[in-house]
């Protein structure tokens, strides 16, 4: 599956009032190409705080829907938050892993991992659920209904394939004006 | 029992999530946020993790604390900067000064030696607390925060968390 695909999957897929945090990297630059109107907080750097940002916002607002969209070695950097989002357990939560095994916007190496790397296994085990790894695209569909019905904390690892990624141009937006235009989306769908 | 008075500080300031890494000299202060039911008390694996959930918190238009060791201000010093000169997210963070204050593990010694200097070079506005009455800074702390889009250090004394009460007000 493509990762546009996936994104676009995604947003068919998450409730119309959803907010949505995007970590960095390739994930967010097919989060931005669909041009999906939800709220969106592009968590950008530091790499692997993405995960930490949405359980915060999801805990402090549980009025609404919050889905985290992350690549996998952004998750990588962070196991430890499974774990806080797990004991925590906010139902509002979703996150989905977009998983290319490689670190596609740096230079496009491979992550530290072997063949039999299991990414939904160390989820699982930190205590989210629901967690779905499906292992074909034609399953993804399904998995993302599931994640989306259950109550949360969910997670979905969907294999993406690698593609190129040139390192684009600079942003038009500081992360900053991103915040404020976030906070300003966010108060006006509220 | 009684809340402590950090805590108190807290929910003047309206805090609702305050989350928190262990030091031996912030156990009055974590078992007082495990007791209160206004607070939503996160046990993180890492602190740079409670600068995310605070970020994350700020988004929804809440106030979040992070409560940790200054060694927690020097493995969060990525994110902290992030917050600040990135996200220029508001947040506060308060952490107890091992390696000061009569501290007599060599051990603990580097982190009150470099928390504040790395702090002051990343650009990040600290307060400090020396005694009990100094935790009244908390308020402070939040003003600037918010006023400059900033994470605020607030560096406590172990003689601010303590009382004669063991650390409760």
């Amino acid at each position: 599956m493509r990762r546009v695909d996936l994104a676009l999957l995604a947003a068919a897929k998450m409730p119309p009032d959803s907010t949505v945090v995007c970590g960095l990297g390739s994930t967010s630059r097919a989060w931005r190409e669909i041009g999906d109107p939800r709220p969106s907080y592009y968590a950008s750097d530091p790499m692997g705080l993405a995960s930490s940002i949405a359980l915060g916002l999801a805990l402090a607002d549980q009025s609404r829907p919050t889905t985290l969209l992350q690549g996998d070695g952004d998750l990588l950097m962070s196991l430890g938050a499974l774990v806080t989002a797990a004991t925590e357990a906010p139902d509002n939560l979703r996150t989905i892993v977009f998983h290319n095994r490689i670190y596609e916007t740096g230079g496009r190496r491979p992550l530290p991992v072997g063949d039999d790397f299991d990414l939904a296994g160390i989820a699982g085990a930190a205590g989210l659920n629901p967690v779905l790894a499906p292992p074909t695209d034609a399953e993804v569909d399904e998995a993302l209904t599931v994640i989306f019905a259950a109550p949360g904390p969910g997670l979905v690892v969907v294999l993406v394939d690698p593609e190129e990624s040139p390192y684009g141009a600079p942003p038009k937006w500081s992360q900053a004006e991103e915040r404020a235009f976030f906070l300003q989306a966010r108060e006006a769908s509220s | 029992m009684s809340t402590h008075r950090l805590v108190a500080e807290f929910k003047s300031a309206g805090v609702t999530i305050a989350a928190s890494l262990p030091d031996q000299w912030l156990s009055d202060v974590l078992a007082s946020l495990d007791d209160e039911p206004w607070i939503r008390h996160v046990l993180l694996t890492r602190e740079d993790e409670g600068v995310g959930i605070c970020i994350g918190a700020g988004l929804a238009g809440q106030r979040g604390v992070v409560v940790c060791q200054n060694a927690g201000v020097l493995l969060s010093m990525n994110a902290l900067s992030g917050a600040a000169h990135h996200h220029r997210a508001p947040l506060v963070v308060v952490a107890v000064q091992r390696g000061q204050d009569g501290d007599p593990y060599p051990y603990q010694a580097y982190k009150g030696l470099v928390t504040a200097p790395v702090l002051a070079a990343a650009g990040i506005p600290t307060l400090t607390a020396a005694v009990p009455d100094d935790l009244a800074v908390i308020q402070e702390a939040f003003v600037r925060a918010e006023a400059g889009r900033t994470p605020v250090v607030v560096l406590a004394q172990r003689s601010a968390l303590a009382t004669q009460s063991g650390g409760r007000a």
